[in-house]
């Protein structure tokens, strides 16, 4: 017979450098970084500018953007979202409803409990179609 | 010079036969060793290679698989890199015989995911191996962010779903020859466009297993390898480099260009060019990562991977035949033991000695292996050449 070792295991982390992008999530606001050097602006934030750089100041996007690649995985909508005034590209759920490559997004609060850590979501409908709901 | 003096690939799988992975290192060392033609008083270094202690439950593993080998004395370390955890212990071994730290060295690779701990877990933790809790937290998975990789190159023009599906019909195929192997089917490319959808546009038959597997190889310096292994192929390039760890950062999501940094100076030690490659073990994770992989080798030009594959190139009896074994998707996917059964099957490849079937007719001088970890974030890649 097989022997079982059972493990619980609960991990306290910490956001770090990236707590002001970590609060916008939760609060529905496109937080980026921005290099003090070059300019760079990075959504998700870098901890490392390209140019080699870690000063940086934050700065709030509009938090539009567009969807450059989506699918569907464990059920749900994901994309990769360009978001406005970014120099890169992020990582999304896509919710409230369907999404097409092209389409515009924009950010919604996270769905996340306040002890989880907070992922990127957006919707293709206007905010005032999600408030709606 | 370093040597491939022995090798040894277990049986990928999901082994649910009331042994311990503990066993199948210890019985794939000596298969090795014997292929080898050398003791076990012989070797003189270990390195162990395992993706993740939260599968096999083990901490420094290197340190009690000394012991379990019976080369206690012998240098021993641990190599870890995601899916490319055993490909980085082969360089680690032969940079240590090129350095003359040791003369012949033992690289260990096993993984017991498949068997010791539930598929859910796995996944989940799997998804730890992007941007750490950010993107786990989304759990789209690995499954996800590949199809992002795949949608982003199919956006560029060149590869369609059936392409993904003709790589999962050839490289399930070549599995049905490949003893060793966890997913051996011979499929219709309609076969596996109707398997469950993972994530669009991956489809499970597209999606490589979780494997548990052990391989080993035996590593010697030119002069330390035994007389009657004179003939055994050799390692004259190896290369690694690193891509931005989110796809988002890349320039191209759909491109792996580490690996092309990777493979380029892997090339320029090995001192030829990609078109005299005659076999090549490709990371083929996901099915669209074979093509990706193919076009940043520079096995294959730009958007033309589809093409080619498509025509036969790449079949067991084309010109230059990808994943003999199966690769990930048919021989099976397990990351410490991948890379090593990937270089191990190409020096068998080399000397003519690999499965009936499988092994190609005319004799191959070079073979590239490529492994990488995250999403072609990590990336090492390997050339063998064959002996005269």
């Amino acid at each position: 017979m097989s022997i079982t070792e059972q493990l619980e295991l609960t991990y306290l982390m910490e956001p770090g450098m990236l707590a002001p992008h970590i609060d916008g999530l939760r609060a529905g606001q496109a937080v980026a970084r921005q290099c003090r050097q070059c300019g760079r602006v990075s959504f998700p934030p870098d901890r490392t500018c390209r140019c080699g750089r870690q000063d940086h100041v934050w700065s709030n996007l509009s938090g539009r953007g567009e969807v450059l690649a989506v699918t569907t995985s464990g059920g749900q909508l994901a994309a990769l979202v360009r978001f406005e005034g970014a120099d890169n590209s992020a990582l999304a759920r896509v919710i409230g409803g369907p999404c097409r490559e092209g389409q515009s997004a924009t950010i919604v609060a996270s769905t996340c409990g306040p002890s989880d850590w907070p992922t990127l979501e957006v919707t293709t409908r206007t905010v005032s179609e999600v408030e709606r709901r | 010079m370093v040597v491939v003096a022995g090798t040894a690939i277990g049986k990928f799988g999901r082994r649910r036969d009331r042994t311990s992975f503990r066993d199948w290192i210890v019985d794939s060392f000596h298969e090795a060793l014997v292929d080898a033609d050398l003791a076990v008083g012989d070797i003189d270094g270990l390195v162990v290679a395992t993706e993740s202690d939260m599968f096999s439950l083990h901490l420094n593993p290197a340190a009690a698989i000394a012991s379990d080998l019976g080369v206690v004395g012998a240098a021993a370390r641990r190599i870890e890199g995601g899916g490319a955890s055993g490909h980085l212990a082969v360089h680690a071994a032969a940079q240590a015989i090129l350095a003359g730290g040791a003369r012949r060295v033992a690289v260990v690779g096993f993984e017991c995911g498949a068997s010791q701990i539930g598929s859910a877990h796995v996944a989940r933790l799997y998804g730890h191996s992007f941007d750490g809790p950010a993107e786990a937290a989304l759990r789209i998975g690995a499954a996800g962010l590949y199809a992002l990789s795949i949608k982003s190159l199919m956006n560029e023009g060149g590869v369609s779903p059936k392409d993904l599906a003709a790589v999962a019909v050839k490289n399930h195929g070549n599995a049905t020859m490949n003893p060793a192997a966890h997913l051996p089917m011979t499929l219709t490319i309609d076969e596996v466009m109707a398997s469950p959808l993972i994530a669009a546009p991956y489809h499970r038959l597209e999606c490589a297993p979780v494997s548990d597997a052990v391989s080993v190889i035996i590593l010697a310096g030119a002069s330390d390898a035994p007389a009657s292994r004179r003939r055994a192929a050799r390692i004259i390039g190896m290369g690694a480099s690193t891509d931005h760890s989110r796809l988002g950062d890349r320039e191209h999501p759909g491109r792996f260009d580490g690996k092309a940094r990777a493979a380029q100076r892997a090339f320029s030690a090995a001192n030829i060019e990609p078109g005299l490659v005659g076999v090549a073990e490709v990371y083929d994770a996901f099915a669209g990562s074979e093509l990706q992989s193919l076009e940043a080798l520079g096995l294959s030009p730009a958007l033309q991977s589809a093409r080619l594959m498509v025509n036969g190139e790449y079949d067991r009896k084309g010109r230059l035949p990808v994943n003999l074994s199966g690769g990930l998707l048919g021989q099976g996917g397990a990351p410490g033991a991948t890379g090593i059964a990937q270089i191990a099957t190409l020096a068998r490849v080399l000397e003519g000695r690999y499965w009936p079937g499988l092994q190609p007719e005319a004799l191959r001088r070079y073979g590239l292996a490529d492994t990488h970890g995250g999403i072609a974030t990590l990336c090492a890649v390997t050339i063998l050449e064959g002996a005269e």
